[in-house]
């Protein structure tokens, strides 16, 4: 190769580089979601703008809630995306923080659960929710705990597999869990009395149900509905969810408009059509989480997944005040 | 005056050549690092960097992981090297049927999704695992047990699990390339077979075991998914620390900070392991055909192969086996009836509504993408080494195998922020895995270009062949052998690939670790494991193909049977 072949090269990578700099043709509506977003959701929402409005929809996925957060930020002078999906009400403060999010009251809004309105300036509208607790395999465990303190029983040692904190959101609620149970004074006690009946703390829920359904550990902390998935597709009630202390800690996610958006009328039409009956009857056996209206009925295999009609959820803007001296605290007690 | 005019000629060239050789290594490290440089930018020009970086290294936390890490690490080498070293002798010292296969094989633990290997070690060695339901069975009563998996030496264990195939391949084919006469010779002049095993065969090794065990310590030192389910709360490495502060504190800084420590030490390791290869000098070997492996006449050697099958066989194949078993059970359960359904499902709606893409454009788009990266990274690599094949290994070289150190988090982070907006996914995503390949794809280069045949070369320009003619007819026989395994191994770690294609894709590139992980989000554990069986054969058949293709080729080119 010759001097002038290089200097095509390096004039390639000035091309790319820059590339990103000139004038784009207008970009359809963009929203930003999780990776573990249901394809046929996707779909249902592309389809319906399409045949609706004449509207092209592009989903973005990010491997986590953090680095789609992050993604966000990034771009706050120079917004990329119209809608985000997906982050959770633990998340909120955060976003707030950032600035990145446009309050929009959707029409539908009365007829959310009013107990799962996280946000009452509807920053983030809430879409679904479900519950963290523990699921246990009923042909491995004889008898079933009725309390979270009943999970530090001596019998139960080596049993129980759970999500870690630092790295799982799961893992996080349970935390969450404990200290609304028994408060800041109590629940480093808790813990320190739960290690030795954990078998593992592991990085994701992946890995945890995998662990558990490979039969290593007859409790695994997951999600209420996690049981219809295995009646849906196996026609088996052999894991079943457990309901502690007769409540249990929500996970709602819910979705925004972002701020600065070009195409706030499109951006607030999709937020209404994710809170109309229409896409709201599609999430349970999708999203395998409940509906945020009041007025649908669940489809029957829900008859198996928890059903909590108190919930334990602290505040977003106290969890988010304390969350990292929680956490730190905990990693503490864990490795004493 | 004519002669003169050439000679002037010949300088300029040579000065624009030696230009160019400055020019192409500085490139594709601008290619490397130019990401990693913008997040270290980013982090270390505010105020507080410098005092929270003191803070950090005085802390307890910092000393707690770097003695957990290195630890784990020095001992998932030292196992791997140790129990790949016999099988290596009879990899590099005879022929036997089913090599080419086996060597085929010994790539897949680069390629298999994590949660696979977590699952194999648990169904194998956990609490109800294969393992202890065995022992309960032969000491009955006794209540003997193996409770270790979870826990320091379960993650050692797991790690020699991912790296004692690829030692022990990498191993036996440099012992290839040791010659037999040397062993002859030193038999000749006296020495016991030990002396010659310990005095002659071992000081050509080491250079080899010593690249091997920094790799396997660095991929050790890195690892992420088996320390966090294994270790449970007690133990993190780096690499966690990083993700915690990325994904969940959102922590930028702090997190880029902890990046560029944890490179500093990775740094520190090769400059180490580079200052011991210098310890022993270049050798080189002539390649000789390898004596068939005859049992019958080496029953002592053929006693101890088969003990060796045996073990290796127990620690590495079983636990996979039992795992890819649940594919073809109902319901994924161990006790369920024998069944395919888990492999029509893939074909199924089921697979579509849980993956969003069907299974054959997930399967073309794997191929694809890992040939392209395969391919790109072996000539880019070769490249580079055929340039350098006249120096010792150097800090240059040293450069070329940092992004094994450095997070690749941060790597992703940079590059998102450098070209996420002017590239398309699938071209960041490329990137990306050349970045993850290039390492030991290079050195297993690097190493043969610097061994092999230079003498063959310079006797072939004599005879008047040059160009391309010079490289098909005699460079490429003399590299095939190498040139094959690094491209094999560019492909394993292009299909085993999670976080640059989650990261970087946007959803919109869908290969066969994001179907495998997206079926298991879904609740499809069976069919997730059938399709890693899937890939596991596919990967196998791809494999065996290159080496086949490889054989063709040297047997139509030299008319001589392979070795």
């Amino acid at each position: 190769m010759d001097g002038k072949r290089w200097g095509f090269l390096v004039f390639l990578l000035l091309v790319f580089f820059g590339s990103g700099c000139f004038g784009r043709p207008e970009r359809p509506l963009t929203v930003y979601t999780y990776s573990s977003f249901p394809p046929t959701l996707v779909e249902d929402i592309v389809r319906h703008f399409q045949e609706e409005y004449e509207v092209t929809v592009e989903f973005k996925s990010f491997s986590d809630t953090g680095p789609l957060l992050n993604q966000l930020a990034q771009e706050k002078k120079d917004p990329q995306a119209d809608v985000v999906i997906g982050l959770d009400n633990n998340y909120l403060p955060k976003a707030l923080a950032l600035g990145v999010l446009e309050p929009y009251k959707p029409q539908a809004a009365g007829g959310i659960r009013s107990d799962l309105v996280f946000d009452p300036d509807f920053y983030l509208t809430p879409f679904d929710y479900g519950f963290v607790v523990f699921n246990y395999d009923s042909e491995r465990l004889a008898q079933t705990p009725t309390s979270h303190r009943d999970l530090l029983r001596p019998e139960y040692k080596g049993k129980i597999i759970i999500e870690n904190p630092l790295t799982s959101s799961p893992g996080q609620v349970f935390l969450l869990t404990t200290i609304a149970l028994y408060g800041e004074e109590g629940y480093l006690d808790y813990w320190r009395a739960l290690k030795p009946n954990l078998l593992t703390i592991t990085s994701g829920w992946d890995e945890a149900y995998g662990i558990f359904t490979s039969g290593e550990a007859p409790l695994v902390l997951s999600y209420g509905a996690s049981p219809v998935y295995h009646l849906i597709y196996e026609e088996s009630e052999r894991y079943k969810a457990l309901v502690l202390d007769g409540g249990a800690y929500a996970q709602i996610e819910g979705v925004g408009i972002v701020k600065g958006t070009p195409q706030p009328e499109n951006a607030r039409r999709l937020v209404d059509y994710i809170l109309s009956p229409e896409f709201q009857t599609l999430i349970p056996e999708t999203q395998f989480m409940y509906p945020v209206r009041a007025d649908l009925e669940l489809p029957a295999s829900f008859r198996v997944a928890a059903r909590a009609e108190r919930l334990f959820n602290l505040s977003p803007a106290e969890v988010d005040a304390n969350l990292e001296r929680w956490l730190s605290a905990w990693e503490q007690v864990m490795n004493e | 005056m004519k002669r003169r005019n050439r000679s002037t000629w010949l300088g300029q060239r040579r000065k624009r050549l030696a230009g160019q050789a400055r020019l192409f290594p500085l490139l594709l490290l601008a290619f490397f690092f130019l990401p990693v440089l913008v997040v270290l930018g980013q982090a270390f020009l505010r105020d507080q960097a410098w005092p929270e970086l003191l803070a950090f290294l005085r802390s307890r936390q910092f000393q707690k992981v770097l003695v957990f890490s290195t630890g784990e690490a020095f001992w998932s080498a030292c196992f791997s090297l140790a129990l790949a070293l016999p099988g290596a002798y009879f990899f590099g010292r005879y022929r036997f049927p089913g090599k080419r296969l086996l060597r085929s094989v010994l790539v897949l633990p680069f390629m298999l999704p994590g949660i696979l290997v977590v699952l194999a070690m648990v169904v194998f060695y956990g609490q109800n695992g294969v393992f202890n339901s065995w022992l309960a069975a032969l000491f009955p009563g006794q209540n003997r047990s193996f409770t270790g998996l979870y826990g320091f030496w379960g993650i050692v264990l797991t790690h020699v699990f991912y790296n004692f195939a690829f030692c022990l391949r990498m191993l036996g084919e440099r012992w290839e390339r040791i010659s037999p006469q040397l062993e002859e010779a030193s038999a000749t002049l006296g020495a016991g077979r030990f002396t010659t095993w310990w005095r002659v065969i071992l000081p050509l090794l080491a250079p080899t075991i010593g690249y091997l065990g920094a790799l396997v310590f660095l991929y050790s030192f890195l690892s992420f998914t088996v320390v966090l389910v294994l270790g449970g709360y007690l133990y993190q490495t780096f690499e966690v620390l990083i993700y915690i502060e990325y994904n969940h504190k959102l922590r930028f800084n702090q997190a880029s900070m902890l990046a560029a420590v944890q490179m500093i030490i990775l740094a520190a390791i090769l400059t180490f392991q580079r200052w011991t290869q210098r310890l022993s000098d270049r050798q080189n070997g002539t390649v000789s055909p390898l004596p068939p492996w005859q049992p019958k006449k080496q029953p002592v050697g053929a006693f101890f192969f088969l003990i060796y099958l045996t073990g290796s066989f127990f620690f590495f194949f079983l636990p996979l086996l039992f795992v890819l078993i649940r594919s073809f059970k109902e319901r994924g359960q161990p006790e369920g009836l024998w069944t395919l359904t888990n492999y029509q499902d893939l074909l199924g709606t089921g697979f579509r509504f849980a993956v969003g893409s069907d299974l054959w454009t997930v399967v073309g788009t794997s191929l694809v993408l890992a040939l392209t990266v395969g391919l790109v990274t072996t000539i880019l690599a070769y490249l580079l080494a055929r340039q350098r094949r006249l120096l010792p290994w150097g800090k240059l070289d040293l450069w070329f195998q940092l992004p094994m150190g450095v997070s690749f988090l941060t790597f992703a982070f940079g590059l998102l922020r450098l070209a996420g907006r002017s590239l398309p996914p699938v071209l960041l995503i490329i990137w990306a895995q050349i970045f993850l390949a290039f390492p030991l794809v290079y050195s297993l280069l690097r190493t043969a270009r610097r061994e092999g045949g230079e003498d063959y070369l310079a006797a072939a320009q004599t005879l008047g062949a040059s160009g391309w003619e010079l490289f098909w007819t005699v460079e490429f026989p003399l590299m095939r052998k190498a040139l094959a395994s690094a491209f094999a191994y560019g492909v394993a770690l292009s299909l085993g690939d999670l976080s640059a294609v989650l990261v970087l894709g946007q959803g919109k590139v869908i290969t066969l670790s994001v179907a495998v992980y997206r079926l298991i989000g879904h609740y499809h554990f069976p069919q997730a494991v059938a399709l890693g069986t899937l890939f596991i054969l596919l990967a196998v058949l791809l494999f065996a193909l290159v080496e086949q293709g490889n054989r063709r080729f040297w047997s139509a080119e030299r008319g001589e049977g392979s070795r």
